[in-house]
């Protein structure tokens, strides 16, 4: 056997053991209201380092890898083989900068964090997705949770009939709820625009119909359910999102789901494409009481022609962002909701023969905003030439454990897999940047 | 056959010292090595302690054998048929027609499509790919000279549509490689891209030594420059065959370098003549060239060797492979990847089938093999390795054998499997229905029968874009001068459309009255109706045109799933299911989301038994009896009969439509249906 192996197999026994002697624990049902935010937000050294002000999030994940040194970390004194065309913009802020296809971000610097100093070691898509989401790198051996499934894990749920976690336009390979029980796997709406479908009942159903409906599936299942039930989560699963499906067809606030309720001002500000659609809708389900919305925009993955697609991506993400900033500020929103940019990794700084760049995790930037996150800052920094990081360096655990922190939750806080491994929201040994609150 | 053969046969089935068999493989050789692998579970499970599961009956079977087999549920009619069969062997006979039919080609053909990550609509060559892929399904093409033709491909899509393989990541060839050791050898390399590997003992050195094998691949088309050299040949251009050869030790002369000039020139003009003619060539050819190397990054950081550094191919693990001529790159790495020899190949594809035909691999997750990986079925696992090379790595006759075992006609296990921890089979996993399964039912339901043969339609589309792509590369060089004239006024034309229409929908963002928005619609429909006319002007052979292919939502279709054009989009039914994306290996899920639940209780797409115009429905309310309409609904949805309890209960739901309808949506929506036990 490798001795690398050994290693982390005897590490993970040990914590293992170490979680059940020490903690004692198998967190859920009734015990997790220990951990909910009213007992966190209590947590004094937390809220005096400006913690636990955000109750939602508005995650945004570039998916492809989102070249840094074109966007939030612009180096205009480097050689033109490593900046290409891309002109840095001066913004809001003295002394911040952005790629030019940010103009409207420019001028909302004061109210964003950029992080210049992101590192991993995944250089591949799915691998850096999945540790940008979970905080783990990927292992054969369990499914670990995504943040959005932490979030809705950790914090009651502040609307009973919707589902805390909806994902908007996410690709397949999201980790979901990981090794969660279902309920706190995303619900994916597909096309923003089009809203949660399939939300009233056929035109020619009664509601004795549908009642006896549902009456019936389960009675047809109940050979099948005894045998699996409890067995198996996947049939759960299955009785889960039934219960879940029924509860939001009655629920008053489905129109959270429909965009036409927003003016035409309102839509055409964020975009008419599906991203920034999705960006609209996580707005108004926050205003609803759900925790935490993903929307995914995707295709930033240019091998080739980075400059091209640079002008065609890059204002969707500039124009969608700026607008959600704005309105939440406006509606006061902005103090309690979290918006975050990540993406799995950034650009190579060597451009290549084919005017493209190539997966680079070794530098790379993220931005945080709002939910008591001070605006008007960069938090750390890469080199002259965007390839190294040269201070402050945060890993992918710390920035799920900074997301933790903003909401109160307790990011070193193990909670059990089925197979009694203990995990964090934090990752292994994630550290908050507490520096950007308050 | 003769009796020393036969004898051999009988003791050993797919022994080494047996010669690979033809197709199909004799009866008996499938009955003997599906025993074999019965007899090596039985071994297992009672030094285990565990008794196997019993075996399921025939309904249960029919189901299973259906949805696994060829992928989807059978129709009233061929569950009556296997039912009301009451032969001794009417199990393998079943098993054996529906891995012949063209049901199972459909079903395999979307398993291998997730996997190798085809897009249909990729460029021209999504199609050939895919069009490729599913016909060598279709006729059998074994696994090693699929994949090989793959690895080996080289040259444009038309004359070489295995080369999609590359295509489908161009310009990534680094992931394309990580994706490639993933897919066929079940190793994950994708870490030692951009460091040494934490967990395994790869170096980044190494992995660059594995992708140098691609480093001669360049996406561009050897076509396209052969038509450019033609045409300028023909102009009178000098001695365009050969560069000038200079003798050892001595100068180009004067003379010889000023020919050289001038060709040179003359190609670079032609070529800036005829790149909008041929701009979709280099999209969809790759050109191998022996010159081009793979260099280390700029960043490389290990004391091994220089950033920037060139790297010579080098194989990984199984047999070493060094000092490679450039020329031979690719067709090195195919035959090493494919050997039978390659301690990986083989196992891994056959341990890809178990856990498509058992719900899980024997060595599991199938993508991340190592040296020391852990199975409880050794023995089983080596023994299809033989059998899959005995059977010439037919994937029919493979999986024929995997579905004529005992194991394949066990009850599921009750309990889920833990992830990481080897499984002893004493039953299959019970697995939901794959998106495609589902869809591929779904028409079993509204439409009875279902043909399961492949659709003409993309091959016609692709014969049509080959033939095309033909005539350029047959064309004259005067017509080929007109072409790329006609071609080059459509593109400057198409430009400025495009340009117009950017122009536009700024304005449009920025427009503060009603007039100009107005304006500002009308400016973007004039550059869009001039994109439209000048596409075809730009475009004058229709190469650059893409095939109709048609939606993939087009709720009439009577096509299968794998006859439309992959990945399906967001938000159909497919895709709400967990349907592969196509974007990393074997994306496709069957995790459980609101959105399924919501579709299968409120859509109208998902009503099958609503009513008259619904062929269910018709059909039931055509039954005299409300027994004769429970059977008939039982037997389509669940494919058994009501048990006598379920009559009696459901007898006076029966007699109503509307309750009887109800009855059907509640079996749509129920864990039985949706689950394979």
């Amino acid at each position: 056997m490798n001795p690398n192996r050994l290693d982390e197999l005897n590490r993970r026994d040990f914590l293992c053991r170490t979680a059940r002697t020490c903690f004692g624990l198998t967190v859920g049902g009734s015990m997790a209201r220990l951990f909910d935010s009213t007992a966190f937000a209590a947590d004094a050294a937390v809220a005096q380092a400006g913690g636990g002000k955000a109750k939602h999030v508005i995650y945004l994940y570039m998916a492809g890898g989102m070249t840094h040194i074109d966007t939030f970390d612009p180096k205009p004194d480097a050689p033109v083989e490593i900046r290409g065309p891309v002109k840095a913009l001066s913004t809001k802020v003295d002394g911040i900068q952005l790629g030019h296809c940010l103009p409207r971000l420019a001028q909302l610097t004061d109210k964003v964090a950029l992080i210049r100093s992101l590192n991993t070691t995944q250089g591949a898509h799915a691998q850096g997705k999945y540790l940008m989401h979970t905080g783990y790198a990927p292992r054969g051996t369990i499914s670990h949770p995504s943040s959005g499934s932490w979030v809705s894990k950790m914090l009651p749920k502040i609307n009973q009939d919707l589902p805390p976690f909806v994902l908007v336009g996410g690709a397949n390979g999201h980790p979901g709820a990981g090794f969660f029980e279902p309920q706190f796997a995303p619900l994916p709406i597909g096309d923003p625009t089009l809203g949660l479908q399939n939300v009233k009942r056929r035109n020619n159903t009664t509601d004795e119909s549908f009642s006896r409906q549902l009456e019936l599936r389960k009675e047809l299942d109940h050979d099948f359910d005894s045998k699996y039930h409890d067995t198996q989560k996947s049939v759960r699963a299955y009785d889960q999102v039934y219960e879940a499906a029924v509860t939001l067809m009655d629920s008053k606030d489905l129109e959270g789901f429909n965009l036409s309720k927003e003016s035409a001002e309102t839509r055409a500000a964020y975009g008419s494409d599906r991203f920034g659609q999705g960006v609209l809708l996580a707005r108004r389900l926050v205003e609803r009481g759900v925790r935490f919305i993903e929307v995914e925009l995707g295709g930033f993955d240019w091998h080739a022609d980075n400059f091209d697609q640079m002008e065609d991506k890059i204002p969707i993400l500039d124009q969608a962002l700026s607008a959600l900033l704005t309105d939440l500020g406006s509606r006061g929103l902005l103090e309690s909701t979290l918006v975050v940019v990540a993406t799995e990794f950034g650009r190579s700084p060597q451009i290549t023969s084919n005017a493209g760049r190539n997966h680079y995790p070794k530098a790379f930037s993220c931005l945080l905003a709002g939910g008591g996150v001070r605006g008007g800052q960069v938090y750390g920094a890469t080199d002259k030439t965007a390839s190294t990081v040269v201070e402050n360096g945060v890993g992918a655990h710390d920035f799920n454990a900074t997301i933790a922190f903003a909401l109160g939750i307790p990011f070193n806080q193990p909670l059990m897999s089925p197979s009694k491994r203990p995990f964090k929201m934090g990752g292994q040994d994630g550290k908050p940047i507490t520096a950007i609150f308050g | 056959m003769e009796f020393p053969y036969r004898f051999a046969i009988l003791i050993l089935p797919f022994s080494v010292v047996l010669p690979v068999f033809g197709k199909p493989l004799p009866a008996e050789v499938v009955s003997q090595a599906a025993a074999r692998i019965d007899g090596l579970l039985t071994e297992d499970l009672k030094r285990a302690g565990l008794k196997a599961n019993p075996l399921v009956d025939d309904a249960t079977f029919l189901r299973r054998s259906y949805l696994g087999i060829i992928g989807r549920i059978p129709s009233e009619k061929e569950a009556r048929n296997f039912l009301d069969d009451r032969t001794v062997d009417r199990r393998a006979k079943l098993i054996d027609s529906l891995v012949a039919s063209p049901g199972f080609d459909s079903h395999l053909f979307n398993w291998t499509a997730d996997l190798l990550r085809v897009q249909t609509r990729q460029e021209q060559f999504g199609l050939g790919w895919h069009v490729w892929l599913r016909k060598s399904i279709a006729s059998d093409l074994p696994w090693n000279t699929l994949v090989s033709e793959m690895l080996a491909s080289n040259g444009h899509c038309s004359s070489d549509p295995a080369v999609g393989y590359y295509l489908r990541d161009g310009n990534m060839l680094l992931d394309n490689f990580s994706n490639t050791m993933g897919a066929f050898l079940g190793r994950q390399i994708g870490c030692a891209q951009c460091h040494d590997h934490p967990f395994d003992t790869w170096s980044q050195y190494e992995y660059y030594q594995m992708a140098a094998f691609g480093g001669g691949i360049t996406y561009r088309s050897g076509e396209a420059q052969e038509l450019i050299r033609k045409t300028a040949k023909s102009m009178g251009a000098p001695n365009l065959d050969a560069a000038p050869t200079i003798p050892p030790g001595k100068k180009m002369d004067a003379d010889a370098k000023k020919r050289m000039k001038e060709q040179q020139r003359v190609t670079a003009n032609l070529g800036n003549q005829f790149r909008p003619l041929l701009k979709d060539f280099n999209k969809n050819a790759i050109l191998d060239d022996p010159a081009a190397k793979l260099r280390l990054p700029v960043d490389y950081k290990y004391r091994d060797a220089k950033p920037g550094e060139a790297v010579l191919p080098e194989t990984l693990f199984g047999e070493k492979i060094t000092d490679i001529a450039p020329e031979n790159r690719r067709a090195t790495f195919a035959s090493w990847v494919t050997s039978p020899d390659n301690p990986y190949f083989t196992k891994v594809i056959a341990n890809r089938l178990w856990a498509r035909t058992f719900g899980r691999g024997i060595i599991d997750p199938v993508d991340d093999l190592h040296d020391d990986s852990v199975s409880s079925h050794p023995a089983v696992l080596a023994y299809l390795e033989t059998t899959m090379k005995g059977a010439n790595y037919d994937l029919r006759q493979f999986l024929r054998i995997l579905y004529r075992t005992q194991l394949f006609q066990r009850e599921c296990l009750r309990e889920e499997p833990a992830m990481g921890e080897p499984l002893t089979f004493r039953g299959p996993v019970l697995t939901r229905m794959t998106a495609e399964q589902l869809f591929d039912s779904f028409l079993v339901l509204t439409r009875a029968e279902v043909d399961d043969t492949a659709s003409p339609a993309f091959t016609n589309a692709w014969d049509t874009y080959r033939t095309q792509v033909e005539g350029l590369l047959k064309a004259e060089p005067h017509d080929l001068i007109v072409l790329a004239e006609s071609a080059k006024q459509g593109d400057d034309l198409l430009r400025k459309a495009q340009a117009d229409q950017r122009a536009a929908q700024k304005a449009l963002g920025e427009a503060k009255t009603p007039e100009a928005r107005k304006q500002a619609q009308a400016d973007f429909q004039d550059a869009r109706n001039r994109f439209v006319e000048s596409r075809v002007q730009a475009d004058p052979l229709g190469t650059m045109q893409k095939a109709n292919l048609g939606a993939t939502d087009n709720k009439n279709s009577p096509l299968r799933a794998s006859e439309h054009p992959a990945p399906f989009n967001p938000g159909t039914l497919v895709r709400e299911f967990g349907g592969s994306d196509r974007q990393t290996p074997s994306s496709g899920n069957t995790a459980a989301t609101v959105p399924q639940a919501l579709a299968l209780l409120n859509d109208f797409k998902t009503d099958i038994a609503s009513g008259k115009k619904s062929r269910l429905g018709e059909t039931l309310a055509a039954l005299e009896s409300p027994d004769e309409r429970l059977d008939c609904l039982f037997i389509t949805l669940f494919s058994q009969l009501p048990s006598p309890a379920e009559k009696q209960k459901y007898h006076s739901l029966a007699a109503n439509p509307l309750a009887l309808r109800d009855l059907a949506r509640a079996m749509l929506t129920s864990n039985r249906f949706i689950f394979i036990q």
